[in-house]
């Protein structure tokens, strides 16, 4: 069958399905979907968002204290509205096809959430022509991005154990006292002397490799890092491994 | 073909691959580059001026080898955070000629080091 068949075919599954689903009407109580957890909740509002293929306005209600209203048409998000009942500050934006100001508000939603009622109405207005909305999977892509922005960078302490594992030799200078030489004797002296003749550039905060010159072999590495700077000498092949390890120390960030 | 669409058929072989520079490194000049979306012309610049730190980086062959007294300069090198990858390849035949790699940490180096100095290599003989 031809792909836009394929996608027409699924299509109309989805909007059979969806009919299938009984949407309460308006005026009928809120009914609970999760009783506790940011994630859970989370998952809860991105899973009714992806059930909804016909226009609706869904209504999510926490503690009676906040509410989430987010208009929705074939699985993407097209307007939301963020209203905190204590504070009466709604948030009204329209997605622009970045996710990111609807993903945080969600994720702010979603925060200390106890119980969630839900509840998905017909809106009463047509959707507004040529708006294109948000998807589930955007949403999603923003707030994993997010988390990994978060995530503790790798310990100078952690990569130098991991990087026994391959390393050749290792040269550490933690700016304070002598260096700790590790691995074999030889290179790791001579990993000393590059570390003294190089002065360290405290301003940049990456790694850098060198290899494949004739007479280089092994590859070596300079990291610098703020609080310290280590040199390794490794086999060339182990260089993705080197890679893989090295880069969780610096927070993504920056 | 072309420079640049020798270029642009390295960067789609790469997922993560966002910019690649083709650069003389004799006068820090950008010849050709094909980039995934809009870069400005200064980060092409930058690129090539980190090929050229990097390539001039001396390392003592006797750093490493007791054999060899020479003062080596890699071949190619590597430069990387959390954030990005940024391989620099110096052509076989013509250490003035590189490729600027921009892309994902998790891309494989080795392929792309290889593929590089394939690319680097008919550039050349096309050009020869």
């Amino acid at each position: 069958m031809h792909d836009s068949r394929l996608n027409d075919a699924k299509r109309l599954i989805n909007v059979l399905k969806d009919l299938q689903n009984t949407h309460k009407p308006a005026g009928q109580r809120n009914r609970v979907i999760v009783e506790s957890g940011p994630e859970e909740t989370l998952n809860a509002i991105l899973d009714q968002i992806d059930k909804t293929v016909l226009p609706r306005l869904l209504r999510f209600e926490k503690r009676y204290e906040q509410e989430l209203l987010l208009e929705v048409a074939e699985r993407r998000v097209i307007k939301f509205k963020a209203v905190d009942q204590k504070n009466d500050t709604p948030l009204d934006t329209e997605p622009d096809g970045s996710a990111g100001v609807l993903a945080e508000a969600l994720a702010h939603f979603c925060e200390n959430c106890g119980e969630l009622r839900y509840r998905a109405i017909r809106p009463t207005e047509p959707i507004a022509e040529g708006a294109f909305g948000v998807s589930v999977m955007q949403i999603r892509e923003y707030l994993c991005g997010r988390m990994d922005a978060m995530r503790p960078a790798k310990t100078l302490d952690a990569a130098i154990a991991e990087s026994k594992d391959f390393a050749l030799a290792l040269c550490v200078d933690t700016f304070c006292g002598p260096e700790t030489l590790i691995g074999q004797q030889d290179l790791a002296n001579r990993l000393r002397d590059l570390n003294a003749r190089h002065p360290a550039d405290t301003s940049a905060q990456r790694c850098t490799i060198w290899s494949g010159a004739t007479g280089l072999d092994p590859s070596i590495m300079r990291v610098e890092r703020d609080d310290g700077r280590v040199w390794l000498a490794f086999e060339a092949d182990e260089i993705e491994t080197c890679i893989s390890c090295w880069a969780g120390v610096f927070s993504a960030t920056g | 073909m072309v420079i640049k669409d020798r270029l642009d058929s390295f960067r789609a072989g790469f997922s993560g691959c966002s910019v690649v520079v083709f650069a003389d490194l004799s006068t820090g000049m950008v010849l050709a580059h094909s980039t995934l979306e809009k870069t400005v012309q200064e980060r092409l610049d930058d690129l090539c001026q980190a090929a050229m730190t990097c390539f001039n980086f001396p390392i003592s062959g006797g750093d490493l080898k007791a054999a060899s007294k020479q003062t080596a300069h890699a071949r190619h090198a590597v430069q990387f955070d959390a954030e990005q990858l940024v391989c620099f390849i110096q052509s076989p035949h013509c250490s003035s000629e590189a490729l600027c790699v921009q892309c994902d940490p998790g891309t494989p180096v080795r392929a792309l080091v290889r593929l590089g100095a394939d690319l680097l290599a008919q550039i050349e003989q096309e050009a020869s």
